[in-house]
């Protein structure tokens, strides 16, 4: 690891320091400042208000060692933005990077200029936009002025040229395009930080392709000499630096193909890997697409990361990918386009509003409420028939109103006039996402639990209808009771066959339901043609929704988790990796586009040789050709989780892989911690 | 008549014996007593009640059907020298504290499992791999479930102490792809002392196997203060390097699983270590060994 990012992480692992507090203060105070006044003024306006404050007074501050400048990323608390009736976007979307580095600030100020919307409305966002631009640009300058003083008072030879450099840098993508790789993620850091201000507590802004964006100007670089690879590593790790201090995950797609279906790996695709395998930074959260043309270079090297234990990056199927989006809507140019947002929902780059976890349904919420109301039936068929009627009725008639409210809210509480600059369709039509500006207006629907309503629908099949060893009735009393009676209780649990084993009865239930749920919600329109759009995960619902839920029919207690992603149950038995991949392989995975997560754990001793780590590469491509939609890995000993937890001060580096994105151990809280724990233990 | 073997775990997905992703079949039953058996449950050729204390609850239901089970004062007892193996007790046991060890399947039972997995076998050159016990125990068996294996486009390995009749490794070879070896111990006299038997016909099987071009994994068991040593470690070596078909070595660190598993089986473990082999110390011994041969090293 090279000197300066070695001093680098030291300084990211002593914040937040007492300046950075200040400057969380600093923030709020102009928040509260021009959120509490002009309250007659509209929500477009206002923001770009807030956003033109904060170009104009927030700190501008350069750390030593820093190639790559700009403040770090702090949040407003949700309670202040909540009493000042301010909201935000939601985040998780992909703006459309490249546009700025193609057009550069003046570039897409003229873009606006042009835009034939002239409506009131029109006037209004597209002023709004031009403004906030204009603050972009003058927030950089600031930078670049910033950059000199400090070149002025520096002694150090070389650092004063560095200072130069990025005053240099500064001055010239404050209008201009960027000229350099250096330039152009620079321009990208900037644009991340403006996103995060104008989201006001959104998070999840995916880089997307940064390695399709960035490989011009690093191809350029490299041909006149003013740039190597190992240059360019430490410049993605001065990157990495910056935005790892925010949490959240940012995504950034890797590899894949590009729209006509050639090849679109670079050489950024295996530098970010390196990078990353040789840093102890959490962001970015990569994410790897898979397809034939995944060179050797680049899978050792994807593998060699997830064997440094920071759990990335995450490996996505094109090819399956690809069919959900198409499936879903997109055209299959946008479709092969597709970057990850936040954890492993998939939408086309810069053209969608998406916001991928809007909205939320429990499985076996609704089974258990169906359960709570149903009579006896003759046979499992009736049974399973009424449960999806009522499931039906339920969702057209208690969900969809609900989720019509959500997109309402969006559309008349927040305004993004930063974003409609960089989301096709918004100039064009001079509409904000949030008034459906965007060429592809979704609304993700994120679902708890698909492994243990699977096995719960098959323990009722089984038990109740088939082996006839107790009567609904029963089974309603005992959920009611947590399973009072200990022999009910086992025979459900311990019940063999249950998803994830790759068991023929199980497997069947599993994808019945998963292509009724799928047409069901793709079926279904929001008010201006909104798809809603599935996925079989809620983030931390297995996690946190353990402790309060009740029992259900699969012989799970209150208190056990909940199915994780589209994975098995922790409590099913005899789930080996490749029974439970040939299970989940057998969904509909295709009609998921919003993400159908797979976790397991692989012992890092597996993982030391090369040998070892081929094997890894085999199961994943033989999970991808099965029709595997996504796969991440934890290689973390559980021994060592345990002693991190007794000791915190000696692993505050050691990553883990929770969800969709990684973060240090021992800044989690105790439950979630237990939980990942458990996790490994069962080789998820 | 079709013929069953006795089957004592099927494990999936297991990425240490023999090349690829693959199933392996552990056989009950076996010639050897090694002291520190790591599977000794796969040693005795009949059936066994096994017992995990931790997983019993004091229901009593066992004791309701048979008296062999006598709980009291938080002991629960088994008569194990008077049990017939009926498994009644089992049946009622709804914790799983109580099972039976070992199951009569056939051919065809064992590769429907193992089948499963075949899109993993075919991407990572892997297939199934007969372990135990010892396969060759079975020897009728083993070779019907190798040679349906082969139809199946299975790639085959064998983990064997190569205590049998010659004549078996002869009949089984034409559908064994790899030999996975197991050396305990290379003295005589020592060998006979760990494991129960002498190590003659073993060295022997093992160079008619050589000769004959089989392909051949050699995997050393290593255990503190009995064989992890450098002295065994210059054995290794020199049996490697005097056959012409080792392709690999792998060092197996000691691990004090089989204590708790005999316990439950209600046997002892002669060899009563409850420590790890530390990584540290196969580390010092590996490269001992990389140095003495050009044959790949691998700890497991």
């Amino acid at each position: 690891m090279k000197d300066r990012i070695k001093k680098l992480t030291e300084r990211f692992y002593a914040f937040p320091t007492d300046l950075d507090k200040r400057d969380q203060e600093v923030l709020e105070g102009i928040f509260m400042d021009v959120f509490a006044n002009n309250k007659d003024k509209s929500h477009v306006v206002r923001r770009a208000d807030y956003m033109e404050t904060i170009a104009n007074n927030f700190p501008v501050r350069i750390n030593p060692y820093e190639l790559i400048v700009g403040t770090d990323i702090y949040e407003i608390p949700g309670e202040l933005s909540a009493d000042h009736q301010v909201y935000s976007n939601g985040g998780h979307y992909s703006p459309d990077y490249n546009s700025m580095l193609i057009l550069g600030i003046d570039g897409l100020l003229m873009k606006l200029d042009e835009s034939k919307a002239c409506d009131d409305i029109a006037i209004e966002n597209l002023t709004a936009g031009r403004r906030v631009l204009l603050a972009l640009s003058v927030y950089i300058d600031r930078y670049a002025d910033e950059a000199e003083m400090l070149a002025l008072a520096e002694t150090d030879i070389l650092r004063r040229e560095e200072l130069y450099q990025i005053r240099d840098n500064c001055r010239e993508i404050s209008h201009d395009i960027p000229k350099t790789f250096m330039q152009a993620l620079q321009l990208v850091y900037f644009i991340q930080i403006f996103l995060h201000i104008e989201g006001i507590g959104a998070n999840s802004m995916s880089f997307g392709r940064l390695d399709q964006f960035l490989f011009p100007f690093y191809e350029f670089d490299c041909k006149v000499g003013i740039l190597d690879s190992e240059a360019a590593e430490e410049l993605l790790g001065c990157f990495a630096e910056k935005i790892s201090h925010c949490d959240v995950s940012q995504n950034l797609a890797l590899g894949g193909i590009n729209f006509d279906g050639s090849n679109a790996e670079n050489e950024l695709t295996y530098l970010f890997l390196k990078m990353m395998s040789e840093t102890d930074f959490r962001q970015p959260s990569l994410s790897l697409r898979v397809t034939k043309y995944t060179s050797d270079k680049v899978w050792q090297q994807a593998l060699t990361c997830v064997a440094s234990g920071n759990g990335m990056p995450s490996f996505f199927n094109d090819e399956v990918v690809i069919n959900s989006l198409v499936n879903t809507g997109t055209t299959l140019e946008d479709a092969r386009n597709y970057v990850l947002i936040g954890c492993y929902e998939a939408n086309s780059q810069g053209n969608t509003f998406g916001l991928t976890v809007a909205l939320g349904l429990d499985f076996n919420g609704i089974l258990l409420d169906f359960l709570n109301q149903s009579h006896d039936y003759e046979s499992y068929d009736l049974f399973y028939k009424d449960f999806l009627d009522f499931f039906t009725n339920e969702y057209d008639h208690k969900y969809m109103p609900s989720y019509q409210n959500t997109r309402n809210a969006l559309e008349n509480l927040s305004a993004s006039p930063f974003w409609a600059c960089l989301l096709e369709g918004c100039i064009e039509t001079g509409r904000l996402p949030e008034q459906y500006g965007a060429k592809y207006n979704w609304l993700g629907l994120d679902c708890l639990g698909i492994g243990t309503l699977t096995d719960s629908l098959y323990t009722i099949k089984r038990l109740i209808y088939e082996e006839k060893l107790f009567s609904l009735d029963v089974l309603k009393d005992q959920l009611r009771n947590n399973f009072s009676d200990d022999k009910i209780w086992l025979s459900c649990r311990n019940l063999d066959g249950k998803y994830g084993t790759n068991s023929d009865a199980s497997n069947k239930i599993a994808k019945d339901f998963a292509d009724y749920f799928s047409d069901l919600v793709l079926s279904r329109k929001l008010d201006h043609n909104v798809t809603i759009y599935p996925a079989l995960f809620q983030w931390m619902g297995d996690v946190y929704a353990s402790e309060y839920y009740p029992a259900t029919p699969d012989g799970r207690r209150k208190g056990d988790r909940l199915s994780y992603g589209v994975t098995s149950s922790e409590i099913a038995k005899n789930v080996s990796h490749t029974s439970m991949l040939s299970s989940v392989a057998q969904m509909p995975l295709d009609k998921y586009a919003c993400g159908s997560p797979v976790m397991l754990s692989y012992p890092p001793r597996s993982l030391k040789s090369l040998d070892g780590k081929i094997k890894l590469r085999h199961l994943i491509d033989t999970f991808f050709e099965l029709g595997g939609f996504h796969i991440q890995l934890n290689s973390i000993d559980k021994e060592v989780l345990k002693s991190a937890q007794k000791e915190p001060e000696n692993y505050k580096n050691l990553m883990i892989r929770i969800s969709g994105h990684s973060n240090y151990f021992v800044v989690l809280d105790q439950t979630l911690q237990n939980a990942l724990i458990e996790r490994v233990a069962a080789g998820r | 008549m079709i013929i069953k073997g006795r089957i004592f775990d099927i494990q999936h997905f297991c990425t240490d014996d023999g090349p690829g992703i693959r199933t392996v079949v552990f056989f009950k039953g076996c010639p050897l007593r090694c002291i520190w058996c790591h599977n000794p449950e796969g040693q005795c050729r009949e059936k066994e009640l096994r017992f995990l204390k931790d997983s019993c609850h004091m229901c009593g239901n066992c004791q309701e059907i048979c008296s062999l089970h006598i709980l009291g004062n938080g002991v629960h007892d088994i008569q194990r020298e008077h049990c017939q193996l009926c498994g009644k007790c089992v049946d009622v046991c709804i914790y799983e504290a109580l099972s039976l060890v070992g199951r009569d399947m056939t051919v065809v039972e064992i590769l429907e499992d193992v089948l499963k997995d075949f899109a993993f076998y075919k991407n990572s050159g892997g297939g199934i791999t007969l372990s135990g016990g010892e396969p060759f125990a079975q020897p009728e068996f083993a070779i019907a479930l190798l040679k349906k294996s082969k139809i199946a486009d299975l790639n085959t390995c064998v983990e064997t102490c190569l205590y049998c009749d010659s004549s078996i490794l002869d009949a089984a070879m034409p559908f064994v792809d790899t030999f996975l070896v197991d050396i305990k111990e290379l003295d005589f006299k020592r060998h006979k002392e760990y494991t129960g038997v002498d190590n003659i016909n073993i060295l022997s099987n093992l160079r008619a196997l050589d000769r004959k071009g089989a392909s051949i994994i050699l995997r050393c068991p290593l255990i503190p203060n009995l064989n992890a040593s450098e002295d065994h470690i210059l054995s290794i070596s020199d049996l490697a390097n005097s056959l012409k078909n080792v392709v690999e070595i792998d060092l197996e660190p000691y691990h004090p699983l089989g204590i708790s598993k005999c316990q439950s089986l209600g046997t002892v473990q002669k060899y009563n270590n409850f420590s790890f082999m530390k990584s540290e110390e196969m580390d010092v011994l590996s490269e001992i060994l990389k140095k003495r041969t050009k044959v790949p090293v691998f700890i497991l």
